[in-house]
């Protein structure tokens, strides 16, 4: 579904991944793991185009996504959670709902797309004439997945949904994330936080200083010391 | 008592106008940080729209106020994709800049194409006729400058909140990149602003050519000035700060006409930019607006 393929990114004279190719295919859950400052985010900006790329190219659904801008690859299924979830914080829930389904006409689907997130997130139907600002971190991420859906994506990327969560909510939105895949949906998911994320993902790569350290299945970076081995590079090895 | 009724209407009337002005000064810098000071051109090119087409024969009030709010918002649109797209992305001081060159470009144009000299545009003078309502004196336009501009204010708030084009706005002004990752075009809402914008000043400039009953190529400028003090003082990028400050600043000048004896008549706007200052001495950030940390300076 999403091709990455060679790609490069650079700011400016820095340069934040070199040579990063990944692939997710439909259905799966691909997690894509890595330090600070890894490239991953880099990666996830480049694939909505909100990031040139210096070298390389990105597919999606087998076409070409570098003549597109960012809106137009919405448009065609592909959607980015953003990390720190950038809920609209001036805007209430069903605003921020409302914006998530910007390349949808407002028909009939639009009010059953909203219900559909009420009933996989409750707590969003009680707080939807509340301020995005006034919810806690946890019911941010839910609402800001919320916003991701309502623009019904093929492929969900999710930048560090764990991000500043207590643990017990953590868990909860992890739940979640497996149970859309229920959805037809394909979910890319960048983390840190690897051991959770590994116990449900399909395959994983890692990066670490801008450069793909692991690419394969995720079962086997739970073996003792791959996951360290994959971070770290040669110095284990 | 009688004189500060009327009086109090006149400030109402003159704050409506800074309002609208003040308005689309804030829209456009709420959601791309830009302080568009060729805004004021608009009320010369709505009244020079006017003038055109009174001078090929068609004096119908009504016709050219439609014709001059059509032709404003037209030409912020064009501004908008000709001059302000291509440095959408560079420092603000460039988008500053650019400002200033389309403010001068569109002068000098009224006045090559024109004249240098004001011209009379007396089509809607007849707005100033006066009225008596229970014993005071009022003029038709002071109440059409009140009831329009609530009228309008009332549609831009449905706009922003009623529409998605307006919730994108709205999200735009905090974070411009989220609104673009829920497929939104930059464009779009960008454009939608300035036809915003441009709309509400033409309704201000009808209102103020109305006023004088002439036009020139440099009307634009005191205005525009007066509308980033109504914006400053309110809290820039704030809309209802915009609305706000706009009032407060048409309230403050009617009130210094009052109160000024007519010796030092000629002090009136020094005497509201001091008023300004006092206010923003005490409340830096503007009446609604939020403050923002510039890091301690003191040494």
């Amino acid at each position: 579904m999403l091709e990455i393929d060679g790609v490069s990114i650079n700011y400016g004279p820095v340069s934040a991944v070199r040579n990063v190719s990944l692939k997710v295919e439909k259905g799966e859950i691909v997690a894509l793991l890595g330090p600070n400052g890894a490239g991953k985010t880099s990666l996830l900006s480049a694939a909505m185009g909100l990031r040139p790329l210096a070298a390389g190219s990105i597919r999606f659904k087998g076409e070409d996504m570098r003549r597109l801008d960012t809106e137009s690859r919405v448009r065609r299924g592909l959607t980015l959670t953003p990390e720190g979830r950038k809920v609209f914080a001036n805007l209430t829930v069903l605003e921020n709902l409302d914006l998530g389904a910007a390349t949808r006409a407002k028909g009939a689907d639009f009010h059953a797309d909203i219900e559909m997130c009420f009933e996989l997130f409750p707590i969003l139907a009680e707080r939807r004439h509340q301020t995005g600002g006034s919810l806690s971190g946890g019911e941010q991420q839910m609402l800001a997945i919320a916003r991701a859906l309502m623009s019904r994506p093929s492929l969900l990327m999710l930048d560090e949904p764990s991000l500043g969560l207590a643990p017990r909510i953590v868990g909860q939105i992890f739940r979640l994330i497996r149970d859309l895949r229920q959805r037809d949906l394909t979910i890319l998911l960048v983390e840190q936080n690897a051991h959770e994320v590994l116990r449900f993902a399909d395959r994983a790569y890692v990066l670490s200083t801008g450069e793909c350290r692991y690419a394969g299945p995720a079962a086997r970076l739970q073996e003792a010391g791959a996951l360290m081995q994959a971070y770290i590079g040669e110095l284990v090895a | 008592m009688d004189y500060l009724i009327e009086q109090a209407l006149n400030g109402f009337s003159i704050g409506a106008q800074y309002s609208l002005l003040a308005l689309g000064l804030a829209i456009v810098f709420s959601v791309m940080g830009l302080v568009n000071f060729a805004h004021g051109e608009f009320i010369g090119v709505a009244g020079y729209a006017m003038f055109a087409m009174a001078a090929m024969g068609m004096t119908d009030p009504w016709l050219l106020v439609v014709f001059a709010m059509a032709t404003v918002t037209l030409v912020a649109l064009v501004l908008e994709r000709v001059a302000f797209r291509p440095v959408r992305n560079a420092p603000p001081t460039t988008g500053l800049l650019t400002a200033f060159g389309v403010g001068i470009i569109l002068q000098n144009l009224f006045l090559l194409m024109v004249s240098p000299r004001p011209k009379a545009v007396p089509e809607l003078s007849a707005l100033n006729q006066t009225v008596e309502v229970a014993g005071h004196n009022f003029t038709i336009l002071q109440f059409l400058e009140v009831g329009v501009t609530s009228v309008a204010i009332a549609g831009l708030v449905w706009f922003l909140k009623g529409t998605r084009i307006g919730l994108a706005m709205r999200a735009a002004a905090l974070d411009f990149t989220t609104v673009r990752l829920m497929g939104m075009r930059a464009n779009r809402v960008i454009a939608t602003a300035f036809a915003i914008s441009g709309l509400l000043a033409s309704i201000a400039a009808i209102f103020f050519i109305a006023r004088r009953g002439a036009i020139d190529p440099f009307m634009g400028l005191l205005p525009v000035l007066k509308a980033f003090v109504a914006c400053v003082l309110g809290g820039f990028g704030s809309l209802p700060g915009a609305v706000v400050g706009g009032l407060l600043l048409g309230l403050v000048e009617v009130l210094l006409i009052v109160l000024l004896p007519d010796k030092l008549a000629g002090l009136r706007d020094a005497s509201v930019f001091l008023i300004v200052g006092v206010i923003l001495v005490f409340r830096p950030q503007g009446i609604l607006g939020r403050r923002v940390e510039l890091g301690d300076k003191t040494a």
